[in-house]
């Protein structure tokens, strides 16, 4: 009997030792050896694919705001063909060549330089906010409050703008035929679209989705801004943002705040969530030879408006406006102050009756308000690895 | 008639209880009870199960060869397929994969047992063991692909055990109960991160996990046609963890087990 306890607690003792010093050691894969060592011979791309899926912060979840879903080997394979440069005619020009990383994507000049030098007809737009652009409200996925893409809003959806710039001539000048043969002679795709779409086949409408993908996923919410904000929402987001000075802003930021709600937050947004209006006329000329959303539409009621930006890295984006005239913020903030000209388009919170307003902003307006600005830019995303360049 | 009566009872609150709950990562093979009363006696018992989503098998054996020492076989093979949901696309949206798996178990365990009572008819155990087992989980692409490829994680595993448990034995009905305090150690394994963000991230948490400590309980009722007992069992873990709830481990497993005691087989011819 006593020989039997012996053996019975020296073997439950022997179990304990080996069950607490085993250690486990997955080996996790997502490429087979084979692709990977081919996609590895031209690519940066991990072995364990990022995840582009964000997660918004709260004052914007709060208000149902949700990033679109977002299918990841196609946004994998939609970031490898943004940076890619033989999707152009001269192959020197990408996507990211006039949407640049480190400038939240946008491009330093007035107008972008395409293929062979020629210059593009307006300002590159950052795309670095485009999340905030396609997401959504509630059950509101494809429905009609989606946000277009160009200063003349005239794509509606990221892969018609994005196939809209590989085929102009000003921009990347490819044929759909001449997309096609660029992406088929480059053996990294073959794999990528594999995996994307369950088969190698290469056709315009898959690689503007797939880059659709991928600029759909490209987000700015951790601003300074949004730290801020997601520590005042509370029963009403817009009131605890607009009433509540934020504790981690200096004086001069909140101040920027204040004037930037009471001036600016009806047009861009008082959440940096979606902008609220589409477009608008913001005076910057009598008579515009760029006719933007009018040239598209043909109605008078069109004529010389434009997009309305979200202010996320503004900072970062300039020079601004659709043709790059203004250098600084401090000259943006001039023409609001004192420069709005009269247009018969010219939006409502910019006029009474047809005496364009002058919001005559102090020297100390200024410099808070830039101050405020300078707190919608987001770090991380400049040097973010799921958006950067992934070639060798 | 009543312990037919009972018996029926029993099988149908064992079905009910048998929920639908995720074979991927860990399932608990039938706990095999001991109905060991003096040496020389054994048991070899065989089960299914069956359903929509599993079909397994298993072979069992318990045998003395000393009074009050026990040894205890088991071996376990399931198959089973469902859901998977292998990707949060967004706040709102879950993509679920379609799978099918294979997990499978043999251990070994060594143990003592005595009766007690008045007229001894209670049985006491306890059982202390160690086993390997190998799963693999087949994942389908997303449907959103529309591909016939294949995505595949597999590891093995090992289990420690050690087993207390209670049972009565009738002329023609036994019932038994017992708890497994079981120790798994999931050791190697390849895994397809293809199978989505959401799988992914549940066999890192198991893989970081390692060794889950969790108990399961059991129990057993038989109908005993000597020299064979037919049995309806059921075994489930105790899912009080959260890690355990985040991996959504099989809360329950239920069998049916046709056993053949050789020593009343002896006895018989």
């Amino acid at each position: 009997m006593k020989k039997l306890h012996v053996v019975l607690t020296l073997f439950g003792a022997m179990l304990l030792a080996a069950a607490c010093n085993k250690k486990s050691d997955f080996n996790y894969y997502y490429y087979e050896p084979a692709d990977y060592a081919l996609i590895s011979q031209y690519l940066n791309l991990p072995d364990k694919p990022d995840n582009y899926l964000s997660e918004l912060p709260k004052h914007l979840t709060s208000l149902g705001l949700a990033p679109r879903p977002v299918q990841q080997d196609k946004a994998i394979l939609g970031r490898v063909l943004f940076y890619d440069t033989h999707l152009s005619k001269d192959g020197k020009v990408s996507c990211a060549s006039c949407h640049k990383q480190e400038l939240a994507f946008s491009d330093d000049t007035p107008v972008s330089r395409g293929v062979f030098d020629r210059a593009g007809d307006r300002n590159s737009i950052a795309l670095g906010s485009v999340l905030s652009f396609a997401a959504y409200y509630g059950t509101d996925l494809f429905g009609p409050s989606g946000i277009p893409f160009f200063w003349d809003n005239r794509a509606n959806t990221a892969s018609e703008q994005n196939l809209s710039s590989m085929t102009n001539p000003k921009e990347m000048d490819m044929s759909h035929a001449d997309i096609t043969n660029a992406v088929q002679a480059q053996p990294y795709y073959e794999p990528l679209f594999r995996m994307a779409y369950g088969d190698g086949q290469v056709t315009p409408a898959r690689v503007s989705e797939a880059i659709g993908e991928f600029v759909n996923a490209i987000g700015s919410y951790r601003s300074k801004f949004d730290q801020e904000a997601e520590k005042a929402i509370g029963y009403n987001v817009y009131s605890n943002i607009e009433l509540s000075n934020f504790s981690g802003f200096s004086q001069a930021e909140n101040r920027g705040k204040k004037l930037y709600l009471d001036n600016c937050a009806s047009c861009h947004s008082t959440t940096q969530g979606r902008p609220p209006k589409m477009k608008a006329n913001n005076g910057l000329d009598a008579s515009y030879p760029d006719a933007g959303v009018g040239g598209i539409t043909n109605q008078a009621a069109d004529m010389g408006m434009f997009k309305v930006p979200l202010l996320r890295n503004i900072a970062l984006t300039a020079p601004y406006m659709h043709d790059g005239r203004f250098a600084t913020l401090e000259q943006v903030i001039d023409h609001y102050s004192s420069g709005i000209q009269f247009h018969p388009n010219l939006s409502s919170e910019l006029r009474v009756g047809n005496t364009p307003l002058k919001l005559n902003f102090t020297a100390q307006d200024k410099s808070d308000l830039v101050a405020f600005l300078n707190t919608l830019t987001d770090e991380q995303l400049l040097t973010e690895k799921r958006y950067a360049n992934p070639f060798k | 008639m009543i312990s037919r009566a009972y018996f029926l009872v029993a099988v149908s609150l064992m079905l009910v209880f048998a929920a639908c709950t995720s074979n991927r990562f860990y399932t608990p093979n039938t706990m095999n009870i001991p109905m060991l009363t003096e040496a020389g006696q054994g048991t070899v018992a065989g089960g299914l199960t069956t359903g929509s989503k599993n079909t397994g098998w298993e072979a069992q054996a318990t045998y003395s060869p000393v009074k009050h020492l026990g040894l205890m076989f088991n071996h376990f093979d399931l198959r089973h397929k469902g859901e998977a949901p292998t990707n949060q696309s967004s706040f709102f949206f879950f993509e679920k994969t379609p799978y099918e798996g294979q997990t499978r178990l043999t251990e070994g365990a060594v143990g003592g047992y005595y009766q007690v009572g008045p007229q001894k008819e209670y049985l006491l155990s306890l059982f202390t063991g160690f086993g390997q087992g190998r799963s693999e989980n087949r994942y389908s692409a997303p449907p959103d692909q529309q591909s016939s490829e294949i995505y595949v994680s597999d590891w093995r595993y090992q289990r420690y055990f050690i087993q207390p448990a209670l049972s009565l034995k009738y002329n023609r009905f036994q019932v038994g109960t017992g708890i497994r305090f079981a120790w798994v150690n999931y050791l190697d394994g390849n895994i397809s991160s293809r199978v989505g963000q959401l799988e992914t991230q549940r066999i890192e948490l198991l893989e970081n996990s390692s060794p889950l400590f969790f108990t399961e309980m059991a129990w057993s009722i038989g109908w005993r046609l000597k020299p064979v007992v037919i049995s309806l069992n059921s075994t489930a873990v105790v899912r009080g963890k959260n890690t355990l709830r985040d991996l959504d481990l099989a809360s329950n497993y239920v069998s049916l087990t046709l056993g053949l005691n050789i020593h009343e087989l002896k006895k018989k011819f």
